[in-house]
């Protein structure tokens, strides 16, 4: 009889910290090409780059975000992940994002690339809510509840430079990315650096009919806010900020719905070069 | 600054090498042996030993070149002072004209050891006192003193002023002894590292003495080493230095007054008598200049005569210097001629930076065709060294700090000292990559610099291979061990597999390449001049699929003012293909298969090739360019471009030459 294993939760670490997780996925591919020669036959299928894994996680914040997760901060170097028995190493965070609609708990969703090794660990964590770490994030409280987590409730956006132009928010969307590039030693297949470029922050919101005139310019109009990213109890997890412009509106109403109105903000990050 | 203005870099904050400075990981710093003025020893009074190697007419050399006396050059000196050696011609040192030194060797199975010495009283009656000795030398190796009942710590000689010692014996020695990689004596020195010892008497055992400064001198003894002897005979202070860190500063008779005469080479370690079992255990060492005073000199005049011997004999290792990782140079230890600053402080890029994939390299002929008629021509080659080659080093991935390491690295290559008098500048020692050589000789010609983001750059650097020659029976620049190897008969062979058959049959000599199945022991007809063989000489690597092959035959195409062109035939020859094969995607054994295929022909070599369907033609061609690209691991791309050559062959030698009345 075969034998299936059931996950009740999900033991989901970064760098031995356990995070309160509702799905792993994990997938990896070799990037071959078949190589044909003048004969017709099939001389071998040639490597064209290293094999690269993706993994996709996402959790429940209960905490303050771990400085690791921050994509657009200067540091480049890999975590670890395990869960579920499996471990892989040298993971490399390329997206964070999570969207806040009313009543719901806020679901944080975060993509690495990795180029490391799978291993098999024991995965032995007791994950009773109770006794769980793992909602209580890496630096929240050690005995969690299901108050304790990420949630719209209290969470907001702040319109800083007042450009939103609603009186009612339906939804917010928050995202953080950038790319990453491998670079390898002459013979190697592990990178000694995975550099981040194009870091980028974005934020949509939904809301009803804007109570503006001048609502977009061919600059974009700037505008900053704030996101307070609380628990349930109103507890403040995280800040994000975005410091971006304005670049596009929606407005949509269908004959079933409400008139409802979109926009969104893009933010590219640019760090400027130390001078040395 | 040292010795170059900074004008000539484009990048700004060279840190000066200076004691209580730090340094971060990949910062340049500019090292300058002290920044006092040197001094000629000959302005410096009391000099009584002068060996130096400026004319070679300071040496007298034997019928069989060795060396029986370098005259000492000091004024006033007596003909007892000059080294000598008139025993056995086997004792006699050697002159080596690449380094320009006096270069002495042990030879256990004869129980030899090279050295010159003083003779009659050597320096006795010369000598009132106060004394110094400045030794530049430098070990070829450190031997394992394993002879005799018992595994021995080596004990190397340096100098071995004792000779004519009269009130203290045995305390006018300097040498290195310590640690081999089979056992450690001494727990003060790490495993394989030597300390200097000024007392050989139970010199590295598992109590050294005390007067025996703890100093691990491994690796820098592989380079050359300032050494200076400060003796103060009435305060009876004595001062070892060495590349201008002062290793010991205490009260002790060694080198005293008594101490008169000079032995240099190898070992010969006379007194310690206990020692005599592994006297053998000498290691090879040269000298470059001994320097001897009747003086203590001042810390002024000892940096001064140091600077001397350091800009006379270090050539290029002053200046520009990378910075391996963060350090401050708390004394002269820190410096990078010492063993403790080299490992903070490099001018080896390859321990530096990262070679990425996308390198490449490009080769091209500089025969010159000589045209008749016919389409028949002849490659002339114009030198022996009959191939250019040109490598694009390729360093991505870098952040700003490491770019601008790299660019001030770059531009300061320009400014090395050469060691010959053709060349202005001195190329550098570098790894190029998969399959050429390591340790390359090679220039740089350009930098492209790319930035592709804040902390992200992106850096080629364009360089040429001066020194190889396709001459080499190892071939011009793919010659590693994999495929320089002699055919083996009992060895199994597999596909691509490269051997150099050696045969007496001239024309059957030289490299073969194995296009059998795999994993298989040759029979006797399969060997590579065999009936059957499994071996080739010609080029049956296959292009892609998508291949070309143009065919432009020749013809005469002349014009008429009033009237249409005329078409006339070209000879006998029409058609000399010229063609070039994509052989993209190739693993890293048929890359090097490949390219040792075309290095050993040097472009302008005819071999044979079979074109591909439809052509099917067994052709004659040479190879007078080839590109190569290292893509990824275990992937590369080439592309070859072939001539085809007529009249190599019988079978292609046609004249049509038959008259018809």
């Amino acid at each position: 009889m075969s034998k299936f294993i059931k996950y009740e939760n999900l033991d989901f670490r970064i760098n031995s910290e356990t995070f309160y997780s509702t799905s792993v996925k994990i997938s990896l591919r070799s990037n071959i090409q078949p190589v044909l020669l003048a004969d017709g036959s099939l001389l071998r299928y040639a490597p064209q780059e290293t094999v690269v894994g993706s993994l996709s996680t996402e959790f429940y914040l209960t905490g303050s975000l771990p400085n690791y997760l921050n994509i657009v901060n200067s540091s480049e170097s890999s975590i670890n992940c395990s869960f579920g028995g499996v471990s892989v190493q040298n993971c490399y965070v390329k997206s964070i994002n999570f969207t806040a609609s009313q009543f719901s708990p806020i679901l944080l969703s975060i993509d690495f690339d990795w180029y490391g090794k799978i291993n098999s660990v024991n995965s032995t964590y007791n994950l009773t809510n109770k006794s769980i770490g793992g909602p209580s994030g890496p630096t929240g409280p050690a005995v969690q509840k299901l108050t304790q987590i990420s949630h719209s409730n209290n969470s907001y956006i702040s319109d800083l430079s007042n450009v939103f132009g609603f009186s009612e928010i339906f939804s917010y969307s928050y995202n953080e990315s950038c790319d990453r590039v491998p670079f390898y030693k002459n013979g190697e297949i592990t990178p000694f650096r995975v550099a981040k470029i194009n870091k980028a922050k974005a934020v949509s919101v939904d809301g009803n009919y804007f109570k503006k005139s001048n609502i977009l310019d061919i600059e974009g109009i700037e505008s900053i806010c704030d996101i307070y990213l609380k628990d349930y109890n109103n507890n403040l997890l995280n800040t994000f900020s975005i410091s971006g412009r304005l670049d596009s509106r929606s407005l949509n109403i269908d004959s079933n719905g409400i008139l409802q109105s979109t926009m969104a903000i893009s933010q590219r990050v640019a760090p400027l070069r130390s001078s040395l | 600054m040292s010795k170059f203005l900074d004008t000539q870099f484009s990048i700004s904050g060279i840190a000066n090498f200076d004691i209580g400075d730090s340094y971060v990981q990949y910062n340049l710093v500019d090292f300058e042996y002290f920044t006092g003025n040197l001094k000629d020893p000959t302005n410096l009074s009391g000099l009584y030993a002068w060996f130096n190697l400026d004319d070679l007419n300071n040496l007298e050399f034997d019928a069989s070149g060795r060396i029986y006396k370098w005259y000492n050059n000091a004024v006033g000196h007596q003909i007892g002072q000059d080294l000598n050696n008139y025993s056995t011609i086997e004792n006699r040192p050697f002159y080596d004209q690449n380094k320009n030194c006096v270069t002495c060797k042990s030879d256990l199975s004869k129980y030899s050891v090279n050295s010159l010495y003083t003779t009659g009283d050597g320096f006795v009656g010369f000598l009132t006192g106060d004394r110094c000795w400045f030794v530049v030398y430098e070990f070829d190796d450190l031997r394992q003193g394993n002879y005799g009942a018992s595994i021995k710590p080596n004990i190397a000689t340096i100098i071995d002023t004792d000779l004519y010692a009269t009130t203290y014996t045995t305390s006018g020695f300097l040498g290195v002894s310590g640690n081999n990689e089979i056992y450690s004596w001494n727990t003060a020195v790490p495993s394989l590292s030597q300390q200097f010892i000024i007392n050989a008497t139970g010199a590295a055992e598992n109590s050294p003495l005390n007067v025996n400064s703890c100093f691990s001198a491994s690796k820098v003894l592989k380079n050359k080493n300032i050494v200076s002897i400060i003796k103060n005979n009435t305060t009876n202070n004595l001062r070892l230095r060495n590349n201008g860190y002062e290793l010991l500063n205490v009260t002790s008779n060694h080198f005293n007054s008594g101490c008169s005469g000079l032995m240099m080479g190898a070992a010969q370690n006379a007194h310690p008598s206990q020692n005599n079992l592994y006297n053998y255990d000498a290691s090879n060492i040269s000298y470059y200049e001994i320097l001897g005073f009747a003086k203590t000199p001042t810390d002024d005049d000892i940096l001064a005569v140091e600077k001397y011997l350091f800009e006379k004999h270090f050539t290029n290792d002053d200046g520009l210097y990378i910075c391996k990782s963060n350090f401050t140079v708390s004394d002269y230890r820190y410096s990078p001629i010492n063993i403790t600053g080299s490992q903070y402080l490099t001018k080896e890029i390859d321990s530096v930076f990262n070679k990425t994939y996308g390198c490449s390299a490009s080769f091209s002929t500089k025969a010159e065709r000589m045209n008749y008629g016919d389409n028949y021509f002849t490659n002339v080659i114009p030198n022996i060294n009959n191939l250019n080659s040109q490598f694009n080093l390729n360093y991505d991935g870098l952040t700003d700090i490491q770019a601008k390491c790299l660019i001030g690295f770059f531009q300061n290559t320009f400014e090395y000292t050469p060691k010959n008098i053709v060349d202005s500048y001195e190329n550098v020692k570098i790894d190029l990559f998969f399959p050429y050589k390591n340790n390359s000789k090679i220039y740089f010609s350009d930098l492209q610099y790319n930035s592709v983001e804040a902390n992200l750059n992106k850096i080629s650097i364009k360089c040429e291979s001066a020194y190889d020659s396709s001459l080499d029976y190892r071939g011009f620049q793919v010659t590693g061990k994999d495929v320089t190897s002699f055919f083996n008969e009992t060895k199994s062979y597999f596909k691509n597999d490269v051997v150099y058959y050696n045969t007496n049959a001239e024309s059957q000599k030289g490299y073969y390449w194995y296009t059998g199945i795999d994993n298989t022991i040759p029979t006797h007809t399969q060997r590579p001049s065999g009936a059957n063989s499994l071996f080739t000489r010609s080029f049956y690597f296959q292009p892609e699929l998508d291949f070309e092959i143009p065919i432009s035959p020749k013809f005469t195409k002349t014009e008429f003012n009033n009237s249409a062109a005329a078409y006339e035939n070209y000879g006998i020859n029409k058609t000399n293909l010229e063609f070039t094969y994509n052989l993209s995607n190739r693993s890293d054994k048929e890359t090097e298969a490949i390219l040792k295929f075309l290095d050993s022909n040097a472009g302008f070599k005819i071999f044979e090739m079979t074109l591909p369907a439809p052509y099917n033609k067994l052709i004659n061609v040479y190879c007078p360019e080839w590109n190569h690209s290292y893509k990824f691991k275990n992937n590369h791309d080439l592309s070859v471009k072939f001539i085809e050559f007529k009249g190599l062959t019988e079978s292609d030698i046609y004249f049509n030459t038959l008259i018809k009345l």
